[in-house]
Order: C-alpha cells, then structure tokens, then sequence
C-alpha cells in the first residue's frame, strides 16, 4: 500500500515537472494593466542615478542662467531698501554730492549736466562721424537739454547721429524754431528732468525721413561710455523749417558736455535711516546654508521623533517684500507608526507574517527634500524682518529601515531595510514662519520654524508623515552694495 | 549558467527600478515554469493566468526586498505558491471535509508504467475538486506535512488527510480510466 502510495507520488511528480508552455502575449497584457493600474494608485515611481544627475544638471542651469541674467541686467538691491520713485531720486540727487560720478554706465544717466562747450551745430560741417556718443537711451530720457543757441564750434567730439547727413551737406539751412529751443542750462548744474514721452517723442521723430528725402537724427540708443572728463556730445531736439514745405521738423542739436559731472540717478534707495544711498549692481541671488532639528511622526503627537536635517538654499529675492526659495536638504526622518498607519503594499503581512499587522512599527529613513518656497517679508527694511513662507516639496527616499513590533514574540520576521529609492513629487506642502537677522549688508541669520503637511504618502508604508522643524540659516547675499 | 544568473540579477535590478522593460522580459523567462506551478492548483488556464499574474504582480512590488545574491527560481516558486494559496482560499471559503475511509482502489500496475503527456496530466489533476487539488499539491509535490498544510489553509489535520486520500482515489481513478481508454484506441 505503502508502495502503491510512493508510486503514484513518483509518477505525478514525474509527469509534472515543468511542462514547456508557449509564452501567450495576450497574458503579459493582462499583466502590464494591471501593472499600470498598481503605478497609478501608488503614484511613487522608483528613479535612477541618472534621473537624479539630469534633476541635478537642470537645477543648475536654471541656476547659472538666473546668475547671470542677474549680471547682464543688473538688478537693484531689493533686499536692504525701499524703492524711491523717480521724483524723489531727484530731489536726492540734488541734496547728495554734487561730485557724484557715473558709478553704472550701463544703467544710471545723469540728472544735470554741466556744459563746458556747447555746438550749434544748425549747420555745422565740423563734426565728424565716427559714429559714437557717450549718450544713451535712459540719457535722454532723464537729462535737461541744453541751450539751442550756445553754439560752440570747436566740439571736436565724436557722434554716430545726424554727422554724415549734415557733412553730406542734407540738412537744409532752415530757420530753428525757437518755439522748441530749451532754455540753457549756463553751467548751471540744476538737474531738469524730461518727461519720458517726450524723449520718446524727439527720438521717434528724429528717426524719420523728412519729404525731401532728408534723413534726420538716428535713434541714439546704441551708445558707448566716453572716458571721465572728456568733452562729448549731447543731444538736443530743436526744429527747423523745412523751406520746400513750409514744416516745422525736428533735428538733434549735439551739444559737448563733460561726463564726469553727470549726476547719477539710477533706482535709488534708502535705508532704515533714510539716508540716500546710490545704488549699484546689488544682487538679487543669496545662497544660504541650513541646519534643522526634525520632529516627525505618523499620528499622535508621542510617535513623534526627533532627528536633523541639514541643506543648501538658493534665494531670489523678486521684490522688497517677497522673494522665492529652493534648495536640496538631506534629513534623516525618524518616527513611529502603528501597524495600521503603515500600509506596505497589499499582501505584504500575508506573505511575511500570515496576515499578522504589528502593533507598531520604528522607522528610520534617508531622505532629500527639494522645498520650492516664496517668502513674504514683512518688513523688509527693518534689521529684525519677519518672514512668513509657504512652499512645496518634494520627496526623494533614499533609504528605509523598519522594525516591527508584533503583539507578542514573532522571531520569523521583524523588519527590512533597503536603499531603493522611491520618490514623491510635490509630496509635502510647507509653511513656516520666523525671523531674519541682517548681520551686515549681504549676510542675514534666520530662524524659522516650519510644518510640514503631507500631501502624498511615501516609503514603502505608504505613511502620511508629518513634520516640524526649527530651520536655522545662515544667508549670504552675492555682490551686496558695500556702504 | 553563470552569464545567465547575471542576465538575471540585470534584470531584477531593472525590475526594482520599475523598468517596464525589465518586467516583460522577466515574465517571458518564468511564464513557463510559473504557469506550470499554477496550472496544478488552478481549475483551467484561465485561473492559472490570474494566479501567476497575481504571483508576478507580488514578485514586482517586492523585488526590492529580493537579495540578490540568493538564486531567484525558490522564490519565485515560493510566491506562485503562496498566491495560488490565497486564490483557494478566496475561492474556497469552506473546505469541504470528507471522513478518512478506506484506501479504495489500487492502482493496476501498468498505469504507473504508462505514458502520458504534461497536458493531460495537468487536465487530469484540474478535474479534482479544488480543495482535494490544493492538498494534493501541496503534500504531494511541494512536499509539505499534512500539519503545515492544516496551518496554511487553516484546516484541520484530519481534513487535510481526508483531502489528500480522496485526492489520490480520484486520481487513481481518473489515471486509470485514462490508459484504459488510451488502450482501447
């Protein structure tokens, strides 16, 4: 009987060993469905090293082109000061020194100008053109213009603009309207501001044809910086007759002037103190490092753990009152969850534990965390700020450990780590609040604390995680206005 | 074999990286040797696909549990087997038990020494009943105690053995009608 038994068991073993079965396409589809199904309810996709690198790399980029557009326009501080408008930069160009030199030949124009010699040059052969000035665009935006009738001759200085048509002998030797003529400064160096649409106005009109074919002033925007002190040519919008047509046309009157008493207002600012300070290429980009006590937890307030996290900012400051945030901190989240709280994927306590949840499960993970947060500064001008910032982030895991807790001696399975990652985009919504302490220019201490409330689950437990940390940052400001 | 335990690795490590790719050509290798696990405890092909879908499903989400430097093929059996289990077990809700009686009939001794193919076994053994099937695999093939059984189906000892005997009857009966009727031809 026996025998019989074993025979039976032989041949059945026998005959059931791995048959060769055809691989079925239609099977994988079943499978892949529901694979997708399983990705999007998970929402948690493992990433590579070289997701990471390309993370990384575009970060920089952003960074780097953020730098240096920041140095091709460069922006005002908007960090230490507040914005004046610009009758106010006037008036504190009048009161501030009246040696005040171009400190920002790409940005900051004079707001009076003395006349040392002064060309009319109505129908002048003498200037030449090599086709530069030392005027631009903002120049004649905001400068006071200058006498039409003080001609002086001798300007040996260079301009691109109206030259060649007067050496080509175009201009015609119409009668200048005194309508237009501005009153002369006279080595008076009481600034004059122009309106803006004026300027426009002159500029717009002096880059038109006038119906004899005659080509008038071109647009004086494409203008280079003239060393400190040398004469140059300004320029005037003043009309002539037209005598075929009986018009009144605009021309530019070039003028020299010294550069080096060009008054400067650029977007100045002032400080606590309301004192003037002209302003520079201050930077709008601040890097700051971080240093955090962590308190995290699933549920009630006594699972909560504390750990440390630790990081690297990058800030733009967008206006006085705001600026944006980002960063990469690496934090080493402890806390405890209760077995029900901990949601590995479903049929995970079957396999591993027949089913059996524990009561409690001690978690340790290795995580990154990418804030992009704005920042509200309350009271930008002040030494002491108060901050408020709200932001998102997102989750990278680095690595998991878990221990289980089982209602009573379970010695088959008590735990798992591992260093696959798993990843949480935008999986945590961040608000804080604090002070910043500004040391000096360009260097500020904050402390802030901050909550933060899960949006997605992560790990592997799938848990909620929640957080609070007390951020402690030193910020540096690159390329602060030195007092 | 030891190229193809590298392939292998490869591929579970593209497979923890949630590589699509990755998966399928893990599918493709141990669809044969899954279903050929399932097709014994299922009733017909149909849930012998849901079985191993659902065994390859658990492989996927704990690949990363997976050590690597231990061979894959135990435990991947291992799972099939668990999930095949659970399909019971939903399937089942109540196993039915049976009383212990007689050991029936005896096997004539050509049957033992006759030929048959994979996939008439498979059929042969698809026509038991599932909670007979299910015992009978698991004490027969997989080689487990009728103890370790009752605790993984959470059924009694005694029904386990009951199940087990009546399995072997019916097989007895089903292998020999079918040689008796392969001889007929």
């Amino acid at each position: 009987m026996k025998e019989d038994k074993k025979g039976l068991e032989n041949f059945l073993n026998l005959h059931l060993q791995e048959g060769e079965i055809p691989f079925e396409e239609a099977d994988w589809n079943a499978m892949e469905q529901k694979l997708n199904e399983f990705d999007s309810l998970a929402g948690v996709k493992g990433y590579s090293w070289k997701d990471y690198l390309l993370l990384g790399a575009g970060a920089l980029l952003i960074f780097l082109a953020g730098w240096f557009a920041n140095d091709f326009y460069p922006g005002a501080d908007v960090e230490n000061r507040e914005m004046l408008t610009n009758e106010q930069m006037l008036q504190d160009s009048k009161v501030s020194d009246p040696e005040n030199k171009v400190s920002d030949p790409d940005h900051e124009v004079s707001a009076s100008i003395r006349v040392d010699s002064e060309a009319d040059i109505k129908s002048n052969s003498n200037v030449t053109s090599s086709g530069e000035t030392s005027i631009s665009k903002n120049d004649v935006v905001n400068k006071p213009i200058a006498d039409a009738g003080n001609a002086d001759p001798s300007g040996t200085g260079e301009t691109g603009f109206i030259a060649e048509d007067i050496q080509d002998g175009n201009v015609p030797s119409g009668q200048v309207s005194p309508r237009t003529a501005v009153p002369a400064a006279d080595n008076n160096p009481a600034p004059q501001a122009v309106k803006n649409e004026t300027a426009r106005k002159t500029q717009k009109n002096s880059n038109a044809d006038d119906k004899s074919g005659n080509r008038l002033a071109e647009d004086p925007i494409t203008t280079q910086q003239r060393p400190a002190g040398e004469n140059q040519f300004i320029l005037n919008p003043i009309e002539y007759l037209n005598p075929q047509y009986s018009a009144v046309l605009p021309i530019f009157e070039i003028r020299t002037t010294e550069i080096s008493n060009i008054d400067v207002i650029g977007p100045k600012r002032i400080n606590e103190d309301g004192e003037s300070v002209p302003e520079a290429n201050q930077g709008r980009w601040s890097a700051g490092l971080t240093i955090a006590p962590d308190l995290n937890g699933v549920g009630p307030v006594s699972n909560y753990k504390l750990a440390w996290e630790t990081g690297v900012s990058a800030y733009y400051s967008l206006a006085p009152h705001w600026r944006v945030s980002t960063g990469i901190f690496y934090a080493k989240k402890a806390y405890l969850a209760s077995g029900a709280d901990y949601t590995p994927p479903e049929g995970y306590w079957d396999y591993n534990t027949n089913g059996m949840i524990p009561d409690e499960v001690d978690a340790l993970c290795g995580i990154l965390d990418i804030p992009v947060n704005i920042t509200y500064i309350w009271n930008p001008d002040s030494k002491f700020r108060i901050l408020t910032s709200t932001g998102i982030s997102s989750y990278i895991v680095l690595n998991e450990a878990y221990d289980y807790y089982f209602p009573y001696a379970y010695q088959d399975y008590n735990g798992w780590s591992t260093d696959e990652n798993s990843t949480a985009f935008f999986g945590m919504l961040n608000a804080g609040a604090g002070v910043e302490w500004r040391v000096r220019d360009g260097l500020f201490l904050s402390a802030e604390p901050y909550f933060k409330i899960p949006l997605k689950e992560i790990g592997f437990g799938n848990v909620s995680l929640n957080g609070a940390a007390l951020f402690f940052t030193i910020r540096k400001q690159f390329n602060p206005k030195q007092k | 074999m030891h190229s193809e335990g590298k392939q292998i690795e490869s591929i579970l490590r593209k497979c923890r990286k949630n590589n699509r790719g990755a998966q399928k050509k893990l599918y493709e290798i141990y669809y044969s040797y899954g279903m050929s696990i399932c097709l014994r405890y299922a009733e017909n092909r149909q849930d012998a696909v849901e079985i191993m879908n659902d065994g390859f499903m658990r492989v996927f989400q704990y690949i990363r549990k997976f050590n690597l430097d231990k061979p894959f093929k135990p435990w991947f059996r291992r799972i099939m087997i668990n999930c095949a289990i659970d399909h019971f077990k939903k399937s089942q809700k109540q196993i039915e038990t049976t009383q212990l009686d007689d050991a029936g009939t005896l096997l004539q001794e050509n049957v033992l020494e006759g030929r048959i193919s994979y996939a008439d076994m498979i059929s042969i053994v698809q026509r038991l009943p599932d909670a007979y099937r299910t015992v009978f695999n698991l004490i027969a093939i997989e080689g487990y105690k009728h103890e370790e059984v009752a605790a993984i189906l959470n059924i009694s000892i005694g029904t386990s053995k009951s199940n087990y005997h009546r399995a072997r009857q019916k097989l007895q009966e089903y292998l020999t009608n079918y040689f008796i009727r392969d001889e007929g031809r």
